[in-house]
């Protein structure tokens, strides 16, 4: 058995004890009437509050809901100490009599975390304490219970005498007090219901109930007596008051125990706020990858048709000149040998032609010196052709997986070759390098910047076959200041 | 070639390559036709029959603005069209039904084109 729960069982044997006591105090009182009903709702409170505030204490040893109800239990047996017969006894109780209110406006402020947060919070509670408290103890020494109603009561042992009006004028000081007090916590309650979430309503909902009942009880006991009704009015109130306290343990218990269930309610929508946060992300995704796959195979079918179309225009067209020049030439031959050698001429010169433009078709396809040479080779080769002067800063030594390498060169050529295009730049610088397990890559160019990458195939192709490989393609390009584009590829 | 009242056959060719135009140009008039004019898309040709009113159109498939089908099918449409011979690197049998439906005389690829291919053609 932990420390806290042997303590809270000492307690609880206290508390069982401290009810005999008052039980038995009720039961040979000669001026408490009745005492069947004083007797029982004394314990039905008193062990109700102790009982209940032990129980929430050893299940939320954190929170200071339990030691708060386990004090209004304790201190609700003040209230049987006023059932003494002894004079000494009679005026603890009177001293201790209010204690129990002040706890309640406490914890009711504080329900459930049992923490004083709000600078309202603190004055209410400090409030409550001063008028059970301070204003009491000042009540009990100067008055006499006979001048309050109870003719049968033992003499106040700390009464000062001659100075009754003083006593009833800070009963009645206590009273406005208490009006406005009582309703000031009923409002703090009900606004923070209203500012609760469905799970923290879970947990208020009983006590805002049974606590809004007792304490209206209360505010109209308290109204009646300022006013001067009727004792027996004042009386029934009082009881049907007391009776709604009696029921408050309970009711406190039931929403700490929803306080728990609340958050396991919240814990519950929380995760599935994630899962649907987590499912969208996830659809997005696939959304996403459902898009880049059909771009690559998009840019798949571009790029034959653009093969296509490159053989067309180019190499097969001075194929087609070569093949009517030969023709025509076989007819010169011997009737014109002069005009046969310049067709020749033009016809090596197609042959020619057709042979570079195949060359660079191959190139664009995959370059074979990527292949046989690897990057460092192939950038030079890049950078070579580059109509804008282009300075190789940096190459990661050794090969790379053939597909990185090949997106690398890839990315190079397509940057290489919008800086030639649209750029209007000086130079340009590549930079390849191995960091991270990924190839860092960036071109710049000093040209005149403002380039969208969200316009023209060519780069958005890129960002695909980039992406495919896990990797990200990024382009800055302020007008006027040149254009950055860098790309990180996962290379282990 | 020449038509049998001694005449040269007039042709327009139709061609966005210029190489090709040239090389075209000089084997057909090797071979007796006279070259009147060239057109490098479908609009010119269009305008350039409508001028020069030649006997024979040889007409690339492959056009940067309407394709040579459709030239084909503008031109045929108005009063005593010219002869139309489509032509092209690729094979017929690339385009389909589209030579058989065409309203033209026929079809020889560049690297079959000759001055006795277009004549069998048109005969």
């Amino acid at each position: 058995m932990t420390g806290l729960r042997r303590a809270l069982l000492a307690l609880g044997i206290a508390a069982f004890v401290l009810g005999l006591a008052s039980l038995a105090l009720i039961l040979t009182s000669d001026h408490t009437s009745p005492r069947g009903l004083a007797a029982a709702l004394i314990l039905v409170s008193g062990w109700g509050f102790a009982g209940t505030g032990l129980y929430a204490w050893d299940r939320r040893p954190t929170s200071a809901t339990g030691p708060l109800m386990t004090a209004i239990g304790f201190t609700w047996f003040f209230r049987a100490l006023e059932s003494s017969n002894s004079s000494v006894v009679f005026t603890i109780g009177a001293l201790g009599l209010t204690v129990p209110f002040a706890i309640l406006i406490h914890l009711l402020v504080t329900f459930p975390s049992g923490r004083l947060e709000t600078r309202v919070q603190r004055l209410l509670v400090a409030v409550g304490y001063f008028v059970t408290i301070v204003m009491q103890a000042a009540w009990v020494l100067f008055a006499d219970p006979a001048r309050e109603g109870c003719d049968g009561c033992p003499n106040n042992a700390l009464q000062i005498g001659g100075h009754e009006g003083l006593g009833e004028a800070i009963g009645s000081a206590q009273g406005l007090i208490a009006i406005p007090l009582i309703a000031a916590t009923v409002v703090v309650v009900f606004r923070r219901w209203r500012r609760s979430s469905p799970a923290e309503r879970l947990a208020l909902a009983p006590v805002l109930a049974t606590g809004g009942i007792a304490f209206l009880l209360l505010l109209i006991q308290l109204i009646v007596s300022q006013a001067g009704g009727s004792d027996a009015a004042e009386l029934v109130v009082f009881v049907a008051a007391i009776a709604a306290f009696a029921c408050l343990p309970f009711a406190f218990l039931l929403g700490l125990l929803r306080s728990r269930i609340g958050r396991d309610e919240e814990v519950r929508t929380q995760l599935t706020a994630e899962n649907e946060q987590l499912t969208a992300e996830l659809r997005a995704k696939v959304e996403e990858l459902r898009a880049s796959r059909a771009r690559i195979v998009e840019a798949g079918y571009a790029e034959r048709r653009r093969v296509e179309r490159d053989l067309h225009d180019g190499a097969q067209q001075h194929l087609v000149a070569l093949t009517m020049s030969l023709r025509l030439v076989r007819g010169r031959l011997e009737s014109d040998p002069e005009a046969a050698a310049e067709l020749l001429d033009e016809a090596m010169g197609d042959l020619d032609e057709a042979t570079r433009e195949l060359r660079e078709l191959a190139r664009g396809i995959h370059p074979a010196v990527l292949t046989d040479r690897g990057l460092e080779a192939a950038l030079g080769g890049l950078a070579d052709r580059s109509p804008v002067p282009v300075e190789i800063l940096e190459t990661p030594e050794g090969r790379m997986p053939a597909p990185v390498e090949s997106a690398t060169y890839f990315v190079i050529a397509e940057a290489l070759t919008n800086v030639a295009r649209y750029a209007k730049a000086e130079a340009a610088t590549v930079r390849v390098a191995r960091a991270n397990g990924a190839v860092e890559i960036e071109v710049r160019d000093d040209g005149v910047g403002g380039a969208d990458p969200t316009t023209g195939t060519g780069l958005r192709g890129l960002e695909d076959r980039v992406a495919a490989l896990e990797g990200t393609l990024l382009i800055a390009s302020p007008t006027g200041e040149g254009t950055t584009v860098t790309a990180r590829i996962p290379c282990a | 070639m020449q038509d049998n009242r001694g005449v040269p056959t007039s042709v327009l060719i139709v061609d966005d390559h210029p190489s090709f135009r040239l090389s075209a140009r000089r084997m057909l008039e090797a071979d007796g036709y006279a070259v009147i004019g060239e057109a490098e898309d479908g609009a010119a040709a269009i305008a350039a029959v409508d001028d020069l009113d030649p006997d024979l159109v040889l007409l690339d498939v492959q056009l940067p603005d309407i394709d040579g089908f459709e030239v084909a099918s503008r031109l045929s449409a108005a009063p005593d069209p010219p002869a139309i011979v489509l032509t092209s690197t690729r094979e017929s049998s690339d385009f389909g039904d589209a030579v058989a439906e065409s309203p033209v005389r026929g079809f020889v690829t560049k690297g079959e084109l000759s001055g006795e291919a277009l004549a069998a053609l048109i005969r």
